[in-house]
């Protein structure tokens, strides 16, 4: 079994190609989408989704990245020039920051991830393919919001991260904000869909015997920023509802005249905003350390202290946030805290470094684009992160900030840490799914043009911010020493940037009408996705490879030998079923085959529920709020219709038969593994969001030493208690009934969800009765606001389970659990416990919280 | 190295969860149910997830300590936030330090220091075992250990507000 650890085989030589059965015509169209419009708006399948939001990303690069970034150059390479306003020059570094930062980066590595997961882990499907269509669907009608501000001459201006006062009803009393807070919410929304999506496919969907230490690692890259995305966005998520309930109902959470405080929104958004820039370089790097042992024809030195390092800098990256605000006053024990945690990332960020460079070093280096594209990030990137760390010390800091210094430093870290890792991924991987190789000499001048021309762009800005220019200024003063710098700054973006791009677009569409034919494998490189053909068939795999090594291309003969029985399986599976698309769940640790499943069809259902989040939010942009309710129902409505039952497409005695004579359980109804992790992730959502609020709740106690203000009394506790024992019986009468369908009892199962719909709702009226008798009022102090949103907050949730309670009551009574087909059952139960203990820490924490305080 | 882990869908070990649909139970084996999973994971992100606690409860102490007022928030007045963190980065870098005894123990047993320099040149074996997840453990803790004393080490030297 132990593979010999050689040298890799040249370039295309010996790939090990996948077999190709009988089935595999069958499987190719079962996987189709439908063809037509229809197909294009129901279409679930992995490499359209992957592929719309790879270029969709770069459709809003060229709109914001390019656009902004030209006319912003050319109003600075000289003083007091008047090309452009300054009215228009802060919608335009508004624009910039807001689009590459939320809907051109986080889109393209996400893109990746969902089309090229499943041919790297060597499965047919990731596990949501709706869920999938649904970020998809999301993220462009969120972008679209955004970029509407545009027509209405609404263009939000308050810069990327949004400060508060600013950004408040006072300073921006017009709805450019709004577009800004909205339409990027609803891009959130699906960036956080296909965070889930990523997650739970790469930990359950691999390859039989991909365990976790032989999964490539972008795989294990995308599984970080993943989480970073659920634990990122969230915070910000709630952040923007704050702002947006100041802006438009009058609430005072950032008003410190009224016991609000400006520096929550910064802590809110910056817990987001630092991690942000680590959800952008921790998929390069995944890129990063796929493209390095392709070229240098080596295994990548150090794989273990690699996916340390990225693991690593995915917790790290959560204790930085406030080194963005390190000059606004913060205790210099705080200061310390976050300055500390700044400079321990550079640690395993500098062992990523050591580890590329000693496989380059012992490797035998072969100079194609992508190649390249790698060499370039490490030179551009390590600047960056040495100017990071300049900027992690507080002293250095506060002379640094705001000033052009800051602009160079996150340049070099996202276009040499970003930019050019995703180049290289695209150069790497274009092949793959056109089944044409780029230009490599358009790809040279591609790489040259941006190489000279980010540094002659970018290191200027290092010397001119050090001489005291501060960033987002529309014009300066001549005579400061600053004329020449920006003007070196605008040559390379002009003669350099913009002839770089326009040469990888050039590239782009020239070789895909006739670019050289690329085989299999025309890289010689090492993992799964070179053994399938170029292009892949919808399905990926007919027959699922066996992994027996971290390199299984250059060190497996045969990719579907192995264990004995393992090879029955996947032979087995490549014959049966043909009638439904069955994908593989694998233990998360050993990559033990443990459940076949049905992945979803095509639907429409996700882009009506896309459609509808963006009704509720586009409702509230317009204030008409009928337009919400009408969203919330469209939005329920699809909702339920997604996930609406379908008559599972085999008998229970069909699936036995299969398990019998392979050993693997099968669930054509739908998997049981999958939609555990899928509510166990939603719950994990909703405890990130709930966490959030009590932090923004802990922030203002702390603001404020009446608590509550003078001319309140404190909560009385009696009917909060009432309300809390009732929702605890109701979360308990749930999981009552789904033990009594355990034992066979369907009366006990409709009785328990009888039980927990009757106790929830009586909960929900008696903790509303009480909060009007409290009359705390969300607009005259912080106070109210918080108390009035937290509540909301855990009737929603305790709303949300009384729906899904109400669903599977339905469905029972219908006879459709079974004590072996009730997933449903089973998350309804899981969501409860949620529920409980969200609303009686939530409720204990704003009744008790003034009394022990 | 082809240990446990990489062969094929035979029945897990007895008492992970192991029982198939054939025999009625819904969840055929997950990670809830399996111990050794679970403990894969405790073992490689014990360090960080400790690094991460630490990190937020010293914040949220000597922000209370600096930034609270009123009635109620003296219990946190200074000194309190510098001690507080001392203490608190000592049981820290304990824990740390024992899940780093304890990934190092199992990374040994499992594949022996010969594993690690494989790696470290790039010719790791098949990655199959769980020697591989105890190894990143082990680096994890390590790291965690040392930036938590990053964190905590300036309480020692700075006044807190």
């Amino acid at each position: 079994m132990t593979p010999s650890p050689g040298p890799p085989p040249d370039a295309g030589s010996e790939t090990p190609l996948v077999d190709e059965p009988m089935t595999h015509q069958e499987l190719d169209e079962l996987f189709a989408d439908p063809p037509g419009l229809w197909g294009q708006l129901t279409g679930v399948q992995n490499d359209k989704i992957g592929a719309r939001l790879l270029f969709t990303g770069f459709f809003f690069l060229l709109l914001g990245g390019s656009f902004d970034s030209v006319l912003m150059r050319l109003q600075l390479s000289f003083p007091q020039s008047d090309l452009v306003s300054p009215q228009l020059y802060n919608e335009l570094f508004t624009n910039h920051g807001t689009v590459t930062m939320f809907l051109v980066i986080l889109p393209i590595f996400e893109g990746f991830a969902i089309l090229l997961l499943p041919l790297l882990l060597g499965t047919r499907e990731l596990p949501f393919p709706r869920l999938g269509a649904f970020a998809y669907w999301t993220l462009l009608f969120g972008g679209l919001l955004y970029y509407s501000s545009a027509l209405f001459q609404l263009v939000p201006d308050a810069g990327w991260f949004a400060y508060t006062p600013l950004s408040g009803p006072d300073f921006s009393p017009d709805l450019a904000m709004d577009f800004w807070v909205l339409g990027l919410g609803v891009a959130e929304v699906g960036a956080i869909a296909a965070a889930l999506e990523i997650i739970i496919g790469v930990l359950k969907m691999r390859a039989p015997g991909m365990t976790l230490s032989r999964m490539p690692l972008f795989a294990w890259a995308v599984l970080v920023m993943a989480f970073m995305i659920l634990f990122a966005f969230t915070p910000l998520i709630i952040g923007s509802l704050l702002l947006e309930l100041d802006r438009g109902f009058g609430t005072q959470f950032f008003d410190p005249e009224q016991g609000g405080s400006s520096l929550l929104w910064q802590h809110l958004f910056w817990i987001f905003g630092h991690p942000e820039v680590y959800i952008q370089s921790i998929p390069a790097a995944g890129v990063v350390s796929m493209v390095i042992p392709a070229f240098t024809r080596r295994r990548i030195v150090g794989y273990t202290w690699l996916v340390a390092a990225t693991v690593a800098i995915g917790f790290l990256s959560f204790g930085l946030w406030a080194h963005h605000m390190f000059t606004v006053g913060l205790a210099p024990i705080i200061l310390s805290f976050f300055a500390a945690a700044s400079m321990a990332v550079a640690i395993p960020t500098g062992v990523q470094v050591f580890a590329w460079l000693a496989t380059i070093w012992s490797g035998r280096p072969v100079w194609r684009t992508p190649f390249f594209f790698v060499v370039g990030f490490l030179v551009i990137f390590v600047i960056g992160g040495i100017t990071g760390v300049m900027v992690a010390a507080p002293p250095f800091d506060m002379q640094a900030h705001d000033s052009q210094f800051v602009v160079a430093h996150l340049h070099y870290v996202l276009i040499g840490g970003v930019a050019f890792p995703i180049f290289a991924g695209v150069y790497y991987w274009f092949p793959k799914f056109s089944g044409k190789l780029l230009d490599e000499r358009l790809g040279r001048w591609n790489f040259w043009l941006l190489f000279i021309g980010v540094n002659v762009a970018f290191f200027p800005m290092h010397i001119v911010g050090l001489l005291g220019m501060p960033r987002r200024v529309y014009t300066y003063d001549p005579g400061q020493g600053w004329d020449i710098y920006n003007q070196i700054s605008t040559v390379g973006v002009l003669a350099f940037i913009v002839p770089g791009i326009a040469v990888f677009v050039w590239n782009l569409v020239r070789s895909l009408r006739r670019g050289e034919p690329a085989g299999p494998n025309p890289w010689g490189a090492d993992t799964l996705e070179w053994a399938v053909p170029s292009p892949p068939p919808e399905h990926g795999w007919s027959v699922l490879p066996i992994v027996r090594s971290r390199h299984p291309v250059w060190d497996q003969d045969d990719l579907h030998a192995g264990d004995e029985r393992l090879e029955r399986f996947v032979r087995g599976l490549a014959g049966w079923p043909l009638r439904w698309r069955a994908a593989v769940i694998v233990g998360t640790a050993d990559a033990r085959p443990q459940e076949v499943f049905r992945v979803a069809d095509p639907s429409i259902w996700p882009l009506v529920a896309g459609g509808g989040l963006l009704l509720i939010f586009l409702g509230e942009l317009t204030k008409l709020r009928w337009g919400i309710a009408i969203g919330a129902l469209a939005l329920l409505g699809a909702a339920i219709a997604w996930n609406w039952p379908v008559e599972a497409p085999m008998t229970e005695e069909e699936e036995d038969a299969f398990e019998q004579e392979h050993g693997v359980p099968v669930n054509a109804g739908g998997s049981v593994v999958v939609a555990a992790w899928g509510m166990g992730l939603g719950v994990l959502f909703l405890g990130i969001a709930f966490a959030s609020l009590l932090l923004a709740y802990f922030y203002l106690r702390l603001e404020n030493p009446a608590w509550p203000p003078p001319g309140l009394a404190e909560p009385g506790v009696t009917r909060a208690l009432a309300a809390a024992a009732l929702v605890v019986a109701s979360g308990s009468a749930a999981r009552f009934g789904l033990r009594r369908l355990a034992s066979g009892d369907r009366p006990g199962l409709v009785l328990g969800l009888v039980g927990a719909l009757g106790a929830g709702g009586t909960a929900i009226a008696v903790q509303v009765a009480d909060l009007v008798h409290l009359d705390i009022g969300w607009t005259t102090h912080a106070y109210g606001s918080i108390f009035s949103t937290l509540s909301g907050f855990v009737v929603l949730v305790t709303g949300g389970a009384l729906i899904m309670t109400a669903m599977v009551l339905y469905w029972s009574l219908r006879g459709l659990y079974t004590a072996r087909r009730h997933a449903a059952l089973s998350n309804v139960a899981t969501f409860w416990t949620a529920t409980q203990v969200i609303w009686v820490v939530g409720f204990a924490t704003l009744y008790l919280g003034p009394a022990l305080t | 190295m082809s240990g446990a882990g990489t062969t094929g869908p035979d029945p897990p070990p007895a008492g992970t969860g192991a029982a198939t649909a054939a025999t009625g139970t819904p969840y055929p084996v997950d990670l809830a149910r399996d111990r050794r999973a679970r403990l894969d994971w405790l073992v490689f992100l014990a360090g960080p997830v400790i690094w991460f606690g630490h990190f937020m409860v010293v914040y949220l102490v000597a922000e209370a300590g600096c930034t609270g007022g009123g009635p109620g928030f003296e219990v946190f007045d200074p000194p309190v936030p510098e001690a507080f963190t001392l203490v608190a980065t000592g049981a820290a870098v304990v824990a740390c330090g024992a899940f780093a005894v304890w990934s190092w123990r199992w990374w040994r047993t499992e594949t022996g220091t010969s594993g690690a320099v494989a790696d470290l040149q790039g010719d790791g074996g098949d990655g199959g075992g769980r020697g591989s997840l105890a190894f990143a453990g082990l680096l994890l803790s390590a790291l965690s250990a040392l930036a938590v004393v990053f964190v905590g080490l300036p309480a020692a030297f700075l006044a807190p507000c």
